[in-house]
């Protein structure tokens, strides 16, 4: 087995050896962590990725990376809108009629089927159903039904690709938002973000390839942390770079005050010969390329401002996005920077909305977090469209869970609440590789169980590394002893919603 | 608890004042058991119990539902409230018929809120006695508390709870370990009304509390006897006696309850009885003192003890008084969380796809035979497991520890995968050293500083950090040793580089925590905010900055420093332009720019304090080049800040330091850009 490994000192064990004499090869290949990833990777070794330096990266990590993409992209970029907090799909997406006459009896034992509820709403002596307080109709040509919650959006449906039948494995926020976020509900995975940015670099020298926005005009309910964009165990460039409103947008961008460009740009120069000078006799390319990374950081500081200044969008623009798009920071305005950020060709941007948490009072929580996104949502989407850059920008809205049938608490009307729900819900994709006007997936009458079409998170994220041309399997890091990958063991590309 | 030395002096005191108390009560009680009483008993006083149902000494509240209200008939100004999750639910006040009463029936949601009834102290006696009637199928259900919500949420207070079809009376800090907790031995009768009643001495100890059914004590098994904090709140919102239900757990749905009584005292055991109905004061305290049984006096004499006797209420008000004072002197002392064997230890499975709903095979405690067999002397458990692991036959141990030591030099250990020994790591470049390193270290009774002195001093340490053209061709990444080390210094030690060659370091060991530099509204993505700290604490050592996983410090983790979320024995080593961001513009490193810079302009002769700079931040001499180039930086700023001085002005102002209003403010300036080239420079980044 030797030859398989990828270092020098990987030598010739004998107590290696007998172990796999005593094991047949079939047990070797299931019970051993090397199995066939690792026969499969062996003829690959040796090959070299030009420019990386091998004192920094194993050659398995060329391998992997001189590999990609594995086949032609779908989607050049990204943005993911998560609704951080778990939206409801009864008051958006779910239409259920049939929960009317329902209403406020108790959830069936043969729907719920003495499945987990959250510490929440578990001990409640009764579970009585809620239907929408809103109403829905049918939109567009694709005739799907969208709550008259979202107006705007119900203008685009046939740009959307609308999942119902999503599910995941977690409860509870941090660890369902870590899942979604990461492949892993235990924190200290990278993201997907960083998964991209590893494996796919960046397009544009002036800009970090990932990029982190979060609404400030959002209820707080549920916390975010910044390991959510975190590169976990992969190299820390391909952290998620948060940009911020305010005096700093990116951690420590400014210099210090009157210290302009020409004269930063002076100091660097000066940098860069004592650096040289440092580097004579050592011939370290770490410190040529530190050199380079301090350019790069002196072209962000002019770059990130420019994009972030949204001062010269047309009047037309800012109407479309809706009144807040005027105020940095606020969703609107993060929807419109991302699509100049796009245009820059930013690979993955990752916006946060909190405030979907809506345990009580949810008619009325909805309903402001749909007024503050919903027509920012739809004329992101119509602006992209029309700019072109629909056709190779994949765009994500979800949650990290979807909400009970039946109400948290006392069941009113007009005022319930409901507890997480992860065992459906709804999220949509839009643009680059995915069916336009499409929905897929369904769940029973009461939203609780999916009937048709399942998507559990890792096949969401595989189909999402399928479309940016990465093979889920085959994107993968080495690290404690064991290969690593976006979708751990998991996942299945979901062809039915390919384009 | 981890006091200070003071403070646990003041603990001392007070503990021991408690324990002579303790005495001293026991003594008044010996002392009032003979003199007191027969006085007590000559003088007829207990004749007034005649005309009392239930013991009136100490009675606070009593709420019966007889007029169809949640009123405490003893005080009718204090109203129960039915309430749930969110507010208040007029609409769940149902009383039912019973005998000639009304009695409240209860969905399992919403509970009766006898506040302000019912909040006691840890150093507070009480008893609290119920009429229920529990459903045949109820197995599990608060029946009262005095909470804010259910275990989940760190339970604090006392409850009595149907669990596991067993009673549970439960008086906490923080439940289920810093409390005193007994369960009944028996299932209590479902389908008919039972009448059950707690009572508690104050002494935080399991051993004060009783639980009694229909007037009899039940049997109870202790589960739990270790309260060492207050079950108060003390928080402005201080929660009482619920009936029922409660936040976010689960209630008695389905139940009766009738008869609510609360007294702010121990009551004996024949007064338990009496609140049943089943017996009463009349038949003993109206017969002469003379005609009363020996059981009777028996009776009457706990009853004296516990209710008349002045002398001993006013020693236990002393004692009681005391033990708050204990309360209230630990209730800010800081704990430490530690592990503790259960006398029982949970069965432990392996869980099918890491499900907890799904165990499968029970799997014991044990270590890899290939390492060293576990000895059958050992316990099998952490103490074990730790003396398993430094015993002389462990290959593993000293080989690990003086891998990283190795590691913290070279950049890279022996083993070069540092966390894995095991099939999936790799070998070592050099076995025999790593062997003789490792025997060495167990030899020296696992001396780190004799270890790290040994490696520092090795030859192969000392080499000249320069590779040749041959070995950089031969051996990239120094696996053979074959130049002397160099990399990139940790996130920490730049940080402490910078901060000790500035003069600002802080070098104090222990104490708590610190907040640094950060740039404002971090923390708040999670709802909270972060307050730097002033002074020297912002000097101190990395290794103090507090560590939040959630949102770590943009200074260090921007240089790899490890998020924490799982072990981390090889940090990565990266490059980025981030990292150019911090080193030039976070206050961090501007304030100890500026410092140097302060420094620098001390000394009229240029090139010596540049030199000097260079040799605090570096530890070497510059080249004359490089000291050539640093003086012609240093005349363009200064020529720069002389013509403008506005731009000068935001290198005088960094953290806690501004020397705008110093004479050779410029001067100042045009030097802190000069410290800040060379903090940025490999030179101080990187050890070579």
């Amino acid at each position: 087995m030797s030859h398989h490994h990828d270092d020098e000192f990987r030598i010739y064990s004998k107590e290696f050896e007998d172990l796999h004499k005593k094991w047949d090869r079939r047990q070797f290949l299931t019970q051993t962590t090397l199995g066939l990833g690792a026969l499969a990777l062996g003829g690959l070794f040796g090959k070299n990725i030009p420019g990386a330096s091998p004192a920094a990266m194993g050659s398995l990590e060329q391998d992997i990376l001189a590999a990609l993409p594995h086949f032609a992209p779908k989607a050049k970029r990204v943005v993911y809108l998560f609704m951080s907090g778990g939206p409801s799909q009864f008051e958006t997406f779910d239409y259920k009629p049939k929960l009317i006459e329902l209403a406020g009896q108790n959830l069936p034992d043969s729907v719920r089927k003495g499945q987990r509820l959250t510490g929440m709403s578990a001990n409640q002596s009764s579970l009585p159903i809620a239907p929408s307080f809103y109403k829905f109709n049918q939109h567009g040509k694709s005739q799907t039904w969208v709550s008259e919650l979202l107006p705007h959006t119900a203008s685009v449906v046939d740009d959307l690709c609308v999942v119902k039948s999503i599910y995941t494995e977690a409860i509870n926020h941090d660890p369902a938002i870590t899942f979604f976020q990461t492949g892993s509900q235990l924190p200290g995975r990278p993201s997907i973000g960083s998964w991209i940015s590893y494996g796919l670099g960046t397009d544009n020298e002036n800009l970090p390839s990932f990029i982190v926005l979060i609404s400030k005009n959002a209820q707080k309910d549920q916390p975010l942390y910044s390991r959510l964009w975190g590169n976990g165990f992969l190299p820390s460039q391909h952290q998620g770079v948060q940009f911020r409103t305010g005096k700093d947008p990116v951690l420590f961008l400014n210099n210090p005050e009157g210290y302009d460009g020409t004269d930063r740009k002076e100091m660097l120069e000066y940098l860069s010969k004592l650096n040289t000078l440092q580097n004579d006799g050592y011939g370290d390319p770490e410190v040529v390329a530190r050199i380079a990374q301090y350019e790069m950081a002196y072209r962000m500081q002019t770059s990130v401002p420019e994009v972030m200044d949204i001062k010269d969008e047309p009047d037309e623009v800012f109407e479309l996005y809706g009144k807040d798009s005027r105020d940095p920071g606020t969703y609107a305005a993060n929807c419109l920077l991302a699509r100049k950020l796009l245009e820059k060709d930013v690979k993955f941007i990752q916006l946060y909305h909190q405030g979907w948490d809506q345990h009580g009072s949810l008619p009325s929580g909805i309903a402001q977090q749909c007024k503050t996104t919903d027509q920012a949502t739809a004329a992101f989407i119509k602006d992209l469209k029309r700019r072109g850059l629909l056709e190779d920008t994949l765009v994500i809205w979800g949650g990290e869970f979807g909400r009970t049938v039946y109400t948290q608490g006392k069941y009113i009307a007009d005022n319930y609440g409901r507890d997480h729900h992860p065992r459906c819900f709804t999220m949509w994709m839009a643009g680059a590789g995915v069916k336009a006007g499409f929905n897929y997936g369904e769940t029973d009458d009461f939203s609780y169980n999916i009937v048709r079409n399942p998507v559990h998170v890792h096949d969401f994220q595989a189909t999402l590394l399928h479309l940016m041309g990465i093979d889920h399997e085959r994107l993968t890091f080495k690290f404690q002893g064991r290969k690593f990958r976006l979708t751990d063991v998991e996942g299945h590309l979901v062809k039915d919603i390919l384009a | 608890m981890l006091p200070t030395p003071e403070k646990e002096k003041v603990l001392q005191f007070i503990q021991q004042q408690i324990n002579e108390q303790e005495k001293k009560t026991k003594a008044t009680a010996d002392a009032e058991a003979k003199a007191g009483f027969e006085k007590w008993l000559a003088a007829g006083s207990y004749k007034k119990l005649a005309s009392q149902a239930i013991s009136k000494d100490g009675l606070q509240a009593v709420f019966n539902f007889d007029n169809g209200n949640l009123n405490n008939t003893i005080n009718p100004k204090q109203v129960g409230k039915m309430k749930r999750e969110i507010g208040e639910m007029k609409d769940a006040l149902i009383f039912e018929k019973k005998d000639n009463g009304k009695a409240l029936s209860l969905n399992g949601d919403v509970w009766m809120d006898c506040n302000p009834v019912g909040v006691f102290r840890k150093s507070d006696a009480f008893t609290i006695s119920i009429r229920i009637f529990l459903p045949n199928e109820l197995k599990e259900g608060v029946i009262f508390h005095k909470s804010d919500a259910e275990r989940l949420y760190n339970f604090r207070g006392y409850q009595l709870n149907l669990k596991n079809n067993h009673l549970e009376f439960n008086i906490a800090h923080t439940a289920p370990s810093n409390a005193i907790t007994k369960v009944s031995k028996a299932i209590p009768p479902h389908g008919q009304w039972i009448q059950l009643t707690t009572t508690y001495d104050g002494s935080s100890k399991a051993a004060g509390m009783k639980l009694y059914l229909d007037g009899k004590e039940m049997e109870t098994e202790t589960t739990m006897d270790q309260l060492t904090k207050e079950i108060v709140f003390n928080n402005g919102a201080e929660p009482a006696l619920q009936i029922g239900a409660w936040y976010r757990g689960q209630g008695v749905k389905g139940a009766k309850v009738d008869d609510i009584i609360v007294y702010n005292r121990q009551l004996i055991p024949f007064e338990v009885n009496a609140l049943t109905g089943s017996n009463s004061w009349v038949s003993i305290a109206s017969k002469p003192s003379e005609q009363l049984k020996p059981e009777e006096k028996a009776i009457l004499l706990q009853y004296y003890l516990s209710a008349e006797s002045s002398e001993l209420i006013a020693a236990r008000k002393q004692l009681q008084q005391l033990r708050r004072n204990y309360a209230d002197s630990a209730e800010n002392i800081q704990e430490l969380s530690v592990m503790q064997e259960m006398p029982n230890p949970k069965k432990a499975h392996i869980l099918i796809r890491g499900n907890y709903t799904s165990p499968g095979e029970e799997v014991h405690p044990n270590t890899p035979e290939a390492v060293l067999p576990f000895p059958s002397t050992l316990p099998k458990n952490r103490l074990g497991l730790a003396r398993w692991l430094m015993m002389e036959g462990n290959p593993l141990t000293a080989r690990v520890a003086v891998n990283r030591l190795w590691q913290n030099f070279f950049g890279m250990g022996l083993v070069k995968t540092t966390e894995d020994f095991g099939n999936m790591g790799q070998m070592p470049s050099h076995p025999e050293l790593l062997d003789w390193l490792a025997v060495n270290f167990r030899l020296s009774g696992w001396d780190i500083k004799k270890m790290n002195k040994l490696i520092v001093l090795s030859a192969a340490y000392r080499q000249d950090s320069r590779p040749s053209k041959d070995s950089r061709e031969k051996d990239p990444e120094n696996r053979l040793l074959s130049h002397g080390p160099s990399g990139r210094l940790s996130a920490e030690m730049l940080r402490d580089n910078a901060l000790m060659a500035s003069g600002l370091l802080n070098a104090s060991i222990g104490g708590k925590s610190v907040k640094p530099y950060q740039p404002e509204g971090l923390w708040e993505i999670n709802n909270t905010s972060y307050t730097r700290d002033s002074g020297s604490a912002v000097y101190r050592r990395s290794v103090y900055v507090v560590i939040k996983r959630s949102v770590p410090n943009p200074t260090l983790a921007t240089f790899d420093a490890g998020e924490r979320s799982y072990c981390l024995a090889r940090r990565q080593k990266t490059n980025t332009p981030l990292q150019a961001l911090v080193t030039l513009n976070d206050p961090t490193y501007l304030e100890a720019s500026l410092a140097l810079g302060y420094q620098m302009a001390q000394n009229s002769n240029a090139t010596e304090a540049l030199t000097d700079c260079y040799r605090k931040l570096t530890g070497k001499q510059p080249a004359a080049k490089e000291v050539e180039l640093l003086n012609q930086l240093r005349e363009a700023e200064l020529k720069k800040f002389k013509e403008h001085p506005e731009k000068g002005k935001g290198w005088l102002v960094a953290g806690q330091l501004n020397y705008t209003k110093t004479n050779n403010a410029t001067i100042v300036a045009a030097n802190a850009v000069v410290a800040n080239t060379i903090l940025n420079s490999d030179a101080s980044l990187s050890k070579r």
